[in-house]
């Protein structure tokens, strides 16, 4: 009755299956990541900072930042999507190359939160992109950002298997 | 040189995370209240208290006899806090795992249905 929500998932198990392999395979080893604000409070920006810093080293696993979206393998989209930042989000998405993931961060990029009732409001970022992993939590910590970016790599793999 | 450098480093007990590969080592460190969860079923006829203090409208609570059934979706939660706090019942608590994300957006909707036998 109690929702799942996978405290127990093996993510040594994961390593086993070689997470580390695929993100070789795919991204040589350098997935990089493209964050995009596009109407957030800027606690999610602190998180999504947080990811590069000493502790969480997300370059440890393979994944960079990088400035441009031509150089980016993901776009990672936080805050409410406002309408003068639509048009924007539409072309840094269209200037990635392929294959480009999508990562919806925080409650505002999924749902609205607390600005799903204004009017300057577009509407979730799925509405307007496709998205290969959601990340809620307001802000989400670091730790759930790293599972919704391997997530997103794991997701495309399995469309491509299907 | 180098060698005071590190030893200063470890002294001061600073480590990079280990996660994913230690996940529930390093989830266990700490506990953050990101995330609530439903327990089980509200028996509760009169009270609408949840519903009502949920910023985000992410609780929903549909009337069946004798109790309500209820519905939670983590994807519009802003964590304030206010149904763990203000539940009589005691039906939400903040769940352990904080590192939630999905591939699909669904999945963040948990429910409980109404039913004393529940
Ligand atoms: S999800 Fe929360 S923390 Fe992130 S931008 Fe929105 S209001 Fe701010
Ligand atoms: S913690 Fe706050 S936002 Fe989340 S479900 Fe409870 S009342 Fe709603
Ligand atoms: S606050 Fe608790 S007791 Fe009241 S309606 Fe919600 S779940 Fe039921």
């Amino acid at each position: 009755m109690t929702a799942d929500h996978g405290i127990h998932a093996d993510w040594d198990e994961l390593e086993e299956q070689g997470m580390s392999a695929r993100l070789a395979r795919y991204f040589g080893h350098s997935l990089h990541i493209r964050h995009i604000d596009v109407g957030s409070c800027n606690a999610c920006e602190s998180e999504v900072l947080a990811l590069s810093n000493p502790y969480y080293n997300f370059h440890r696993l393979g994944l960079f930042f990088t400035h441009s979206p031509r150089h980016a393998d993901v776009l990672l989209v936080t805050g409410a999507l406002t309408r003068a930042m639509a048009p924007v989000l539409r072309e840094t998405y269209d200037a990635m190359p392929r294959p480009r993931l999508v990562v919806a961060t925080g409650v505002c990029a999924l749902h609205g939160g607390v600005f799903a009732n204004s009017s300057r409001f577009v509407g979730p970022v799925d509405s307007v992109l496709p998205v290969d992993a959601y990340i809620p939590g307001c802000p989400p910590n670091p730790y759930a950002l790293l599972q919704g970016l391997l997530k997103a790599i794991q997701s495309r793999e399995e469309a491509k298997s299907s | 040189m180098r060698a005071e450098w590190l030893l200063s480093g470890l002294a001061s007990g600073r480590v990079t995370t280990t996660y994913p590969r230690q996940r529930e080592q390093e989830l266990s460190r700490r506990r953050w209240n990101s995330v609530p969860t439903l327990n089980g079923p509200c028996s509760d006829t009169a009270c609408r208290e949840c519903s009502e203090v949920c910023p985000t409208d992410a609780i929903t609570r549909v009337e069946t006899q004798g109790n309500a059934a209820l519905r939670l979706d983590v994807g519009a939660c802003i964590a304030c806090g206010r149904c763990v706090d203000r539940c009589p019942e005691g039906v939400f608590s903040w769940a352990e795992a904080i590192d939630r994300a999905e591939v699909r957006k669904e999945r963040f909707i948990s429910t409980v249905e109404g039913g004393a036998d529940q």
